[in-house]
């Protein structure tokens, strides 16, 4: 383990002058301090793993799992993280490690804790699905905005940077590891996951999610049940969801699913049954998974997301 | 006093912007607030700013308390500004009236039920909060005594001026008023689920006038009036409703709307077998009837 922090240069703390409500933030966190912990889960491959947590200033947005493999030739990042601050702390982190330059950045999907770690990496290196692109392009700042709002100062200095390059299914080596880009979705309109032939692991974003409640903001039921039988084919010995631990007894794809289905399970009746949306917000207690991370949490941000349409069809 | 009040609460919420709670979340509170005791909202500094004024602005100097029998069921945050579930259900006997408001929202009122015959009943809708608030029901039994039940729900906020995404591509003439329902029938209770095809536009959004469903009235099946519900600006684009008799009075319910345009909709509901049918939905829509 290896802990680095990153330290604001005296240039941003002359920036923060100028603005009196940044003065506010900066004199209380004259410092990011961004602690990250790499732990070593295969061959040249470490993650950093996101706090099991709602966004907050604690921990600095850094909720989602980041990837990264490491060779002589070159390295690899699998999702960029929340901030500038958490990104420069990674990327120096990689520095130390002595490993090829990062010729990859990996955004999985265009939420937040995801991608606006991209300004650190050099742009040529950032890869995304083609509708990744385009949302990040869309909504990266207003994404950003809210980050700020929910997190604050360990955002400073964070803008969001649309990748360039289109990733698409591919194969590719980075050194001795034959890696595949896969692109599904279903918990957003593109969802890439990256399976790595040489040591087993398999990153899959936030199309899987391990002893913590799915998230879906953007997410398509269907298409999402859809990708994780496609993840089943896969002979991966180690998955790192998006968010929770690692998974090396290939359950945490079952266990979205059997969040998925009774999420869809738990609206049907309830709209049957005629339940307001309100009456509903209970009804995560029923959840065979209710004792894994925020699934009342989760549950009451779903029915926001999912609740309506079932009622209009009941009604019909 | 009430711009102080306003510029107080409005500091708070800028502190709180800036030390970035956000939305805030704890673990070791329910998010699921079925709050109304006041104990339980003591801590938070918001739960009274504007109790007393807006007290003052809807029932005067009449007399009140605060009751455990009127329960709102609201969740802690609002994932949606714009579509935040409220249940109103109070175990007043012979309840006159209800009032449902958002004390810090621009337009505070959300919702009156008149009882014109029979009972008060349960309602639940979806509504719009700026910002953060506490959201309070007063419930009039019939000696005059108000009945009070509380509770807050946290908010990013802008759901009151946020333009709907879809506000120009949706043709609302097409099938403004247009409602699908359904009864819901049980052993002991009878309820009334609805959606209604309405922008309930606010008016606080530039260039876009207020537009919305004021009256509903709900009618038993010969047409008899139970009661009057008056929606307010903040109830969420294409309502839905929920209205739980909890005595059974009669088999059909119906509705009679009319929005501050002058557009009147009749909407007779036949339920064709005892438990929870579709609903013939054959609306007429008459304009200008006022
Ligand atoms: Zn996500």
């Amino acid at each position: 383990m290896v802990q680095i922090t990153q330290t604001l240069p005296s240039r941003v703390l002359h920036q923060c002058l100028v603005s009196l409500a940044l003065l506010f933030s900066c004199s209380l966190y004259a410092n990011i301090d961004y602690p990250i912990a790499p732990e070593k889960i295969a061959k040249d491959t470490w993650v950093l793993w996101g706090a099991n947590e709602i966004f907050s200033a604690k921990n600095g947005g850094h909720i989602a799992n980041i990837g990264v493999i490491i060779t002589a030739e070159a390295s690899l990042v699998f999702d960029s993280g929340p901030s500038k601050g958490f990104a420069d702390a990674l990327n120096a982190w990689i520095k130390t490690q002595g490993g090829g330059p990062v010729r990859y950045v990996l955004n999985s999907h265009a939420h937040p804790d995801h991608f606006l770690g991209n300004q650190v990496f050099q742009k040529s290196a950032l890869m995304a699905a083609a509708p990744t692109r385009d949302a990040i392009a869309e909504e990266g700042s207003d994404l950003a905005e809210n980050l700020y709002r929910m997190v604050g100062a360990k955002m400073q200095g964070t803008q969001s940077v649309t990748p360039e390059k289109i990733a698409t299914n591919q194969r590719f080596n980075l050194g001795e590891h034959q890696l595949e880009i896969k692109i599904l979705n279903g918990h957003t309109n593109a969802d890439l996951v990256l399976f790595d032939h040489s040591t087993g692991v398999l990153f899959t974003g936030d199309l899987v999610f391990y002893q913590r409640a799915l998230t879906t903001p953007h997410a398509v039921l269907k298409d999402w049940l859809t990708s994780l039988d496609q993840l089943d084919q896969l002979p991966y010995k180690t998955l790192i969801a998006g968010h929770g631990p690692i998974d090396q007894t290939r359950s945490a794809t079952a266990q979205t699913r059997q969040y998925l289905l009774w999420l869809d399970k738990v609206m049907q009746q309830g709209a049957e049954q005629g339940l307001s949306m309100a009456e509903m917000l209970s009804q995560w207690r029923k959840n065979p998974l209710r004792e894994i991370a925020l699934s009342e949490y989760e549950f009451v941000r779903s029915l926001a997301h999912w609740y309506p349409a079932y009622e209009v069809a009941a009604l019909k | 006093m009430l711009k102080q009040k306003l510029r107080d609460s409005c500091l708070l919420l800028t502190l709180s912007g800036v030390l970035g709670s956000g939305v805030a979340y704890s673990d070791n509170h329910s998010l699921n607030a079925e709050s109304h005791a006041p104990t339980t909202q003591n801590a938070n500094p918001l739960m009274d700013v504007m109790w007393d004024f807006m007290r003052e602005q809807f029932i005067g100097s009449q007399p009140w308390q605060y009751s455990d029998q009127v329960k709102i069921t609201l969740p802690s945050f609002a994932e949606d500004s714009t579509q935040v579930p409220v249940m109103v259900s109070a175990n007043i006997p012979q309840a006159q009236q209800l009032i449902l408001f958002a004390d810090l929202n621009p337009i505070q009122k959300i919702a009156q039920y008149q009882v014109q015959q029979g009972e008060l009943p349960d309602v639940a809708l979806q509504f719009r909060v700026q910002q953060a608030t506490p959201v309070h029901a007063l419930v009039q039994d019939q000696t005059g005594l108000w009945h009070v039940g509380r509770a807050y729900v946290d908010a990013a906020g802008g759901g009151c001026s946020a333009p709907k995404v879809a506000a120009n591509n949706e043709d609302w003439s097409s099938n403004l008023g247009q409602v699908n329902g359904r009864l819901f029938q049980n052993a002991n209770q009878q309820r009334l689920k609805v959606q209604i095809f309405h922008p309930m536009d606010t008016g606080l959004i530039d260039g876009t006038p207020a537009f919305w469903l004021n009256e509903i009235e709900v009618q038993n099946e010969q047409g008899t009036a139970l009661g009057l519900l008056r929606l307010s600006e903040p109830v969420s684009a294409n309502p839905r409703l929920t209205l739980n008799f909890k005595q059974v009075q009669n088999q059909g319910l119906q509705l009679s709307m009319r929005d501050n345009d002058g557009n009147h909709f009749q909407s007779p509901l036949y339920q064709s077998a005892v438990n929870s049918n579709a609903l013939e939905t054959t609306t007429q829509h008459s304009k200008g009837e006022r």
